[in-house]
């Protein structure tokens, strides 16, 4: 469902490739679990996935629509919640869920079960109508997971996106992660919650210095280097690297 | 002491990096900060010698007669004025809404050091403000009062003339913040001083108008009658009351004496900040930050009635207009300075119009016919003037990129083309610019009832200029858009692209003067010109946005 082939992304006139040839594919009914230091490159990686960042080279592809040559239709099939939930702080909640459900599409009857729904989930239908400016940290992430889920989309592509949450939404938002997943969709999440990536991916892709130094299942990183868990895998990789 | 200095240090290099740095994309520019500045100065040159060559003449005059200190006074009093309501839109920012306290808070230092740091840094401002004007009186002086004595009374003038302003304004913000709670919201605040702000501008510039209008003689027998608000601007800026007295002292004992009692109220002043900031500040700028969902709770039957959709460029505008219009800074500078304008303009020339005065005007006025060839051409000509004048004011798209700062990158993985999104951002600016000129043209098709096919000109070329600048503004924010800021002030206030609108729009303006001076002398040759020129303008703009514009945004992080 997700595709990437031989990417690279240099910042500037800076020699050191933020990210460098990389190769990732994430399949239908599949959890993938993008996990690096920081500065590994995650980041840059999930912005030339949405069409933020055009890459140097190497190609894109969600949902069969090529990013760079199809993007109206590439971005239609993803739903993406950047790192900072600092946006549309001047919008009230409903506003922006409006305007998100404007700009995919979005039916008056699906918006309608969707807010309702999700509202109840995360526990924010009270809160909508205030400005987004308002909400504290949590109640941000919130609304725009909420935002970015509206249209329904086959690729979740999410940039930390239990930071902040309290505990209820955090499990529910990885219980609706495995449901949309199991339904035959797919997930592409970054994190540095290594438990969690252990508990809920079924791939995990490691990222150092922007090159993907390990893509597959858990178990199969576990074998290769012979350690029992995600943490000391991460510790020995990134220290060697 | 030396914590106070260190965080005065700090707070200032924050505030003057900002002003002074300006970044254009992800490269910081070092020129466009000092290059605006620079501007500055050299638009406040004919200000201040406009002050310079008043004043002159007036303390000339009254020295004559032996009421200098009453002078004096007078311009101190309206200096301490003006420092009293630009602090009060200053102050705030560094006193409450930097939210730096808190994290200074945790750090070994006394509430007392916190306090004067931040009034040091506040007063910086106010320094600047108080040299401009202590410095123009001062070479207004000359001649009247000797050159040592002038040096030496100037100088505690100058140290003096901000503390008491900045001591009212911080009071009046701190028992604000302390017991009015929706103050506290830094928009709502800003809202509030900055409409008040207006007004009393207003105000101050109908009140101005009438002092101008009187002669020396008319403002000393004005000033002798001690009226209420003088003498209430005596006793409320006690300092400038002896400042003006050691000013025009004859003999150094008289000159000494007043200066001490000038120092002695600055410092009774600084007390009463000290005493009132420790009872008052702390307790309001706790928890200032934190947040609490406002408005009306929302239900289940809210939502199903609230989610309703609309088409996509709609959406779009709409959401541009409702975020210009909740941005206090966007929407003073942006919108206002658009809407204002008329405002402005109307109150200049009412009371000419009114007491019929200038007989000139009114003569000039009831002369103009609008079927007479040439008048017809020169009011399609001052159509096409103001048009570009109040579109090169409306600053809206110039900034409209800048505003969304860190954030402009959500406009590149929304499924919607670039080209939606940028002609509805240009939606928005040409929204509140049509209403600007409905206010602007609406009154002048009253007043002066042109024949309809010369209205229908006139609205055609106004279009023009209108869309052409408007898209203009945002190919120059696309071009160099400033996208790095902590604050939206940042965005809209320090942002080169307003310069270059407003001078754009001055400068097509003048152009076309200068050409309907020179050729365009009959309707019909100022229709074709101004219409015609205005669609190639037009189209090249909306080239440049929607086919190279389009690219720069994609290329745009």
């Amino acid at each position: 469902m997700l595709k990437i082939t031989d990417v690279s992304k240099t910042y500037g006139n800076n020699k050191v490739k933020a990210v460098d040839g990389i190769k990732l594919e994430v399949a239908s009914k599949q959890i993938l679990g993008f996990i690096g230091p920081n500065g590994a490159g995650k980041t840059t990686t999930m912005k030339m996935i949405t069409g933020v960042l055009a890459p140097d080279a190497g190609t894109i592809t969600i949902n069969g629509h090529d990013i760079a040559t199809d993007p109206i239709a590439a971005k239609q099939s993803f739903g993406y919640v950047p790192d900072s939930p600092d946006m549309f702080l001047r919008l009230k909640g409903m506003e922006y869920l409006n305007f998100m459900g404007d700009m995919y599409g979005v039916s008056a009857e699906q918006r309608r079960d969707k807010i309702a729904s999700m509202g109840e989930i995360f526990e924010m239908t009270g809160a909508l109508n205030g400005r987004i400016q308002s909400y504290s940290h949590g109640m941000r992430q919130k609304i725009v997971i909420m935002g970015a889920l509206l249209h329904d989309p086959a690729v979740w592509i999410l940039d930390e996106p239990l930071t902040g949450l309290d505990p209820r939404s955090s499990f529910q938002l990885k219980e609706m992660m495995r449901r949309h997943a199991d339904a035959g969709n797919c997930v592409l999440f970054s994190t540095h919650m290594l438990e969690v990536a252990e508990k809920l991916c079924d791939k995990i892709a490691l990222i150092n210095k922007g090159r993907i130094v390990f893509d597959g299942e858990l178990d199969n990183l576990k074998m290769q280097y012979n350690r029992l868990s995600l943490e000391d895998i991460f510790m020995e990789v990134t220290a060697n690297a | 002491m030396r914590k106070c200095w260190a965080m005065v240090k700090i707070f200032l290099k924050v505030i003057l990096g900002q002003m002074f740095n300006v970044k254009v994309g992800s490269t910081e520019n070092k020129w466009a900060g000092p290059m605006i500045w620079g501007l500055v100065v050299v638009s406040l040159a004919p200000i201040a010698w406009g002050i310079y060559y008043m004043l002159n003449g007036m303390y000339a005059v009254f020295a004559e007669w032996g009421y200098l200190n009453l002078m004096v006074g007078l311009t101190l009093n309206v200096g301490s004025l003006i420092i009293f309501m630009l602090s009060l839109l200053t102050a705030p920012a560094i006193f409450y809404f930097s939210k730096d306290v808190e994290y200074i808070l945790p750090l070994p230092v006394k509430p007392a050091q916190i306090i004067g740091a931040k009034f040091a840094v506040a007063m910086v401002f106010e320094y600047m403000l108080a040299v401009f004007l202590v410095g123009i009186m001062f070479a207004a002086l000359l001649g009247n009062v000797g050159v040592g004595a002038l040096t030496f009374n100037m100088v505690l003038t100058a140290l003096t003339l901000p503390i008491l302003p900045m001591v009212y304004s911080t009071v009046i913000i701190m028992l604000l913040m302390r017991f009015v709670r929706f103050i506290r919201n830094p928009d709502k605040y800003n809202w509030i001083i900055g409409i008040a702000g207006l007004g009393l501008g207003v105000i101050f510039m109908v009140y101005s108008q009438s002092m101008f209008s009187l002669d020396e003689e008319a403002l000393l027998a004005m000033l002798m009658g001690e009226p209420v608000t003088m003498t209430a601007l005596n006793l409320v800026f006690a300092t400038n009351y002896f400042a003006g007295l050691a000013v025009s002292a004859s003999d150094f004992g008289g000159m000494a004496l007043n200066q001490l009692l000038n120092v002695f109220f600055a410092f009774v002043g600084l007390s009463v900040f000290f005493f009132a900031a420790r009872a008052l500040y702390f307790k309001g700028v706790i928890g200032l930050s934190e947040s609490n969902s406002g408005g009306k709770k929302m239900t289940r039957e809210d939502i199903m009635t609230g989610a309703v959709g609309q088409g996509i460029f709609r959406a779009y505008v709409m959401k541009e207009i409702r975020v210009l219009f909740r941005s206090p800074v966007a929407f003073m500078n942006c919108v206002l300075m658009v809407l204002f304008m008329p405002v402005l303009l109307a109150i200049s020339f009412v009371p000419i119009i009114t007491s019929g005065g200038d007989e000139g005007i009114m003569e000039l006025l009831a002369a103009i016919d609008l079927s007479d060839p040439r008048t017809a051409a020169i009011a399609l000509v001052a159509v096409a003037i103001l048009a570009l004048t109040m579109s090169g004011a409306a600053t809206i798209t110039a900034t409209a990129i800048s505003r969304e700062g860190r954030n402009f990158f959500v406009m590149k993985y929304l499924p919607v083309r670039y080209q939606t999104q940028l002609n509805a951002k240009a939606a928005c600016g040409l929204t509140v610019i049509g209403v600007g000129m409905l206010v602007v043209f609406i009154p002048l098709f009253i007043i002066f009832r042109p024949p309809v096919l010369l209205a229908f000109g006139a609205v055609l070329i106004a279009a023009t200029c209108a869309v052409f600048l408007n898209y203009l503004g945002l190919f120059f924010d696309l071009f160099k858009p400033k996208l790095e800021w902590d604050n939206e002030a940042e965005a809209v206030k320090q942002n080169m692209n307003i310069l270059l609108m407003i001078f754009g729009g001055m400068g097509a303006a003048a152009g076309v003067g200068f050409a309907g001076w020179f050729w365009l002398h009959t309707p019909l040759v100022a229709f074709i010109a101004l219409f015609g020129g205005g669609l190639l303008l037009m189209g090249l703009a909306l080239y440049l946005v929607l086919v190279k514009g389009s690219l720069m945004l994609k290329n745009l992080y």
